[in-house]
């Protein structure tokens, strides 16, 4: 997780309370077996930093080998949703673990368990890094027990669409910036990061774009983070979750994937949208159900995060035909900007 | 009787920033593989300190002698050198125009030069098989004036090796009466890194040298895919190797490095021939690798008499046995000072900007890590050759 900078916490500790109440609602409304996902019972800190133990009781440490090489979610007592680009084909599965529970990796908690790996069902449709279909479900040689510690993360419907700008966190043990590990004993890390949509996405990618590196984010794909930089997922970071607070619940709303390094400005982490892969979940492990979200707010459009560079870029890549593509795309800015004050 | 001290130097720089298609590449190993022994005797008496030598010249000097020498002085140079460089000369030149080829981007020079008295007669044909085989140039110089005799030389080295090496000589190495020449081998390298280091990913980072003491160094970073392996010696130490490749693609760095911390580079150094490193070439499969590694520079001095002499090259520099018939019959001459001096500088400088932007490199898993943090051994390759630039140990960047 890399990030520069803090953020203060006094303001939004009373939306932790708020947030509270919305749970134990919720854990009344459903089923009891439904309601388990998605419920952590720790307060929720904002910011970055350090986590509290317990307070992400879906995150997992894979590893390989013994070493720390992705996050992962745990979405049953036996099933671990990650990123597919952790599993290399020439890697034999029984050298991965699953660390569950996990607050500190390097200092030994009773809380934690740890599970070899069954099955290994990576999406077939992932071919490289940037491609789609990075995601891949693990299933634990043996079942887990829930505890305050260990819980699964709520499995997004197909349907499900998440606002833009709604704040989530991703959470893991990755580096804290390009090419430096997290220092021992190695806590959680935490960020909050506003969801950014496809589109919008796309067009930051462009934003000082080398045409021989070509980034585009997929359909399968979303992305979170900062349009200045400086907080970010980074390696170590995938396969884990971005949660997503809706109605009280969190949501595994997408799995760290990829970025241009960490943190850069207009380069926001990039995660594979999980609900466009709840039919695949389902057809691969019949009992995993997604749970449908509720829609509490209309999703409001993105694109003023990249109104600046949008003519420009725009006219730039499409070379002689920018001077004629310049100017509607100056007044459709010029009308989002308008409905925006209002 | 007097004796005559024709003496013989060797200097080489490089300047790196830090796949084989060309095929007599045995002949070209044998001579770096005399270069690595003689690296072999060097740590042993200095098992502490930086060293670096270039494989490749002391492999010319030893040849240009060869063609000079005669009797059992000849003998002992082709049985140690493990070829006569006569029944090569052909094979042994395209090898050496290959190494300044062009073709390779980065820049290789490699000068050798005979300085020589005035009025001192030289055999025709050693001058003509010199100037053949290793492109050596003859140049008239006043040894009766060791001072600007020396600076002369020194100029010359300097202007070889773009400024990186400068008073190689000092004028107490030169006999104003008795010196009749001076050999001198220089290879200059400048390569550019393939994938270049992010400066900003330059950090400061503990490296614990041979003492045991902790340093901290400026360390580059580095992710990427590089072709990297481990393997053992015979006495089951493992070390790791990883290739560096600088971007005209035929010289790269290959980097060892003991796996444990516990096992010192000398338990490692004997295994190393070209031979280790052609397996090492072949066994090494590309990974995306985290690279942690010291820039530096590190400059060495050494004096290669005794290296030889313990290989086996010993008449050459006995002034009684000596044999260079075929330099000049009409005195007896032998070597004095077998001298090199290199120098290496390692830094961020690449032609591409880190892979760690380009498209294959964004995925957000944790990468393996290369950490150079402790001593280690370089080379630089010629890869289409496989003849050995440079090398060295390096204990405290």
């Amino acid at each position: 997780m890399a990030q520069r900078a803090g953020l203060g916490s006094g303001r939004l500790e009373a939306v932790a309370i708020l947030l509270l109440l919305g749970l134990f609602q919720s854990g009344m409304g459903a089923d009891g077996a439904e309601a388990l996902c998605g419920m952590a019972s720790q307060a929720r800190v904002t910011g970055g930093g350090s986590a509290a133990p317990g307070q992400w009781p879906w995150q997992v440490s894979i590893t390989y080998d013994g070493t720390h090489v992705c996050g992962g979610s745990l979405v049953s007592e036996e099933w671990v949703l990650s990123a597919a680009h952790c599993f290399p084909r020439e890697h034999r599965k029984e050298d991965y673990e699953v660390k569950l529970g996990a607050d500190k990796l390097d200092s030994y908690s009773t809380e934690a368990q740890v599970r070899t790996v069954a099955q290994i069902i990576s999406h077939t449709s992932y071919r490289q890094e940037g491609s789609q279909g990075d995601i891949a479900l693990l299933r634990l040689s043996s079942p887990i027990t829930f505890s305050r510690y260990i819980r699964p993360i709520c499995l997004p419907a197909a349907n499900a669409s998440f606002p833009n700008g709604l704040q989530c966190t991703v959470t893991g043990w990755g580096h804290v910036a390009p090419s430096v590990s997290l220092q021992a004993p190695r806590p959680l890390q935490q960020l909050e990061v506003p969801l950014i949509s496809r589109e919008t996405c796309n067009c930051l990618y462009n934003i000082n774009a080398k045409p021989d590196e070509p980034h585009f984010i997929q359909e399968d794909m979303v992305c979170a983070g900062h349009v200045k930089g400086g907080k970010d997922a980074c390696q170590g970071d995938s396969g884990g979750p971005l949660s997503c607070p809706v109605g009280g619940l969190w949501y595994l709303a997408g799995i760290v994937s990829w970025g241009d390094a960490c943190g850069a400005p207009n380069r926001p982490g990039v995660y594979t949208l999980t609900s466009s892969y709840a039919s695949w979940i389902n057809h691969h492990v019949a009992k995993l159900q997604p749970r449908v979200v509720p829609q509490i707010h209309e999703s409001q459009p993105d694109s003023n995060l990249c109104s600046n560079h949008l003519a420009f870029n725009s006219a730039a890549a499409q070379g002689l035909l920018g001077p004629i593509l310049l100017l509607p795309l100056s007044l459709t800015l010029g009308f989002l900007g308008a409905w925006h004050e209002h | 009787m007097s004796w005559r001290f024709p003496f013989f130097l060797v200097a080489t720089v490089t300047l790196p920033s830090v796949c084989s298609q060309f095929n007599p590449l045995s002949l070209e190993e044998l001579g770096s593989d005399t270069g690595i022994q003689v690296f072999n005797q060097i740590v042993k008496s200095r098992p502490h300190d930086n060293i670096v030598i270039s494989p490749h010249g002391i492999a010319s000097v030893l040849g240009m002698l060869q063609l000079g020498a005669d009797g059992r002085t000849k003998k002992q140079l082709t049985t140690v050198m493990r070829y006569g460089v006569n029944g090569v000369g052909k094979v042994l030149k395209k090898i050496n125009k290959a190494i300044v080829s062009k073709k390779n981007k980065d820049i290789v020079t490699v000068a050798n030069a005979v300085f020589v008295k005035n009025g001192f007669k030289m055999e025709v044909p050693f001058v003509t098989r010199n100037k053949d085989v290793f492109q050596c140039e003859v140049r008239n110089v006043n040894f009766e004036d060791p001072a600007s005799a020396c600076d002369s030389i020194n100029m010359w080295v300097k202007n070889e090796t773009r400024g990186m090496i400068d008073n190689l000589l000092s004028p107490d190495l030169i006999n104003g009466v008795l010196t009749r020449l001076v050999l001198v081998n220089a290879v200059y390298f400048k390569g550019l890194w393939k994938s270049r280091f992010q400066p900003e990913n330059t950090k400061k980072r503990t490296f614990v040298a041979a003492d045991g003491k902790s340093y901290q160094v400026p360390m580059l970073a580095q992710l990427s895919v590089f072709r990297c392996g481990s393997t053992s010696t015979p006495s089951d130490l493992w070390y790791n190797f990883i290739e560096l490749p600088y971007h005209g693609e035929s010289i790269s760095m290959l980097i060892a490095l003991p796996t444990e911390s516990s096992t010192p580079l000398s338990a490692i150094i004997p295994h190393i021939s070209t031979k280790t490193i052609d397996s090492w070439m072949n066994t090494m499969v590309p990974k995306r690798v985290q690279v942690i590694l010291p820039k530096f520079t590190a400059v060495a001095q050494t004096d290669l008499k005794e290296p030889l002499k313990v290989l086996g090259i010993t008449e050459m520099f006995d002034p009684s046995k000596a044999n260079f018939a075929k330099i000049t019959r009409s005195e007896n001459l032998h070597v004095s000072h077998i001298l090199q001096k290199a120098k290496i500088e390692v830094s961020e400088d690449g032609t591409k900007a880190s892979a760690a932007t380009t498209a294959i490199l964004i995925a957000r898993s944790s990468p393996p890590w290369f950490i150079v943090d402790r001593p280690f051994l370089f080379f630089i390759r010629h890869n289409p050759t496989g003849a050995v630039l440079f090398m060295g140990q390096i204990n405290k960047p």
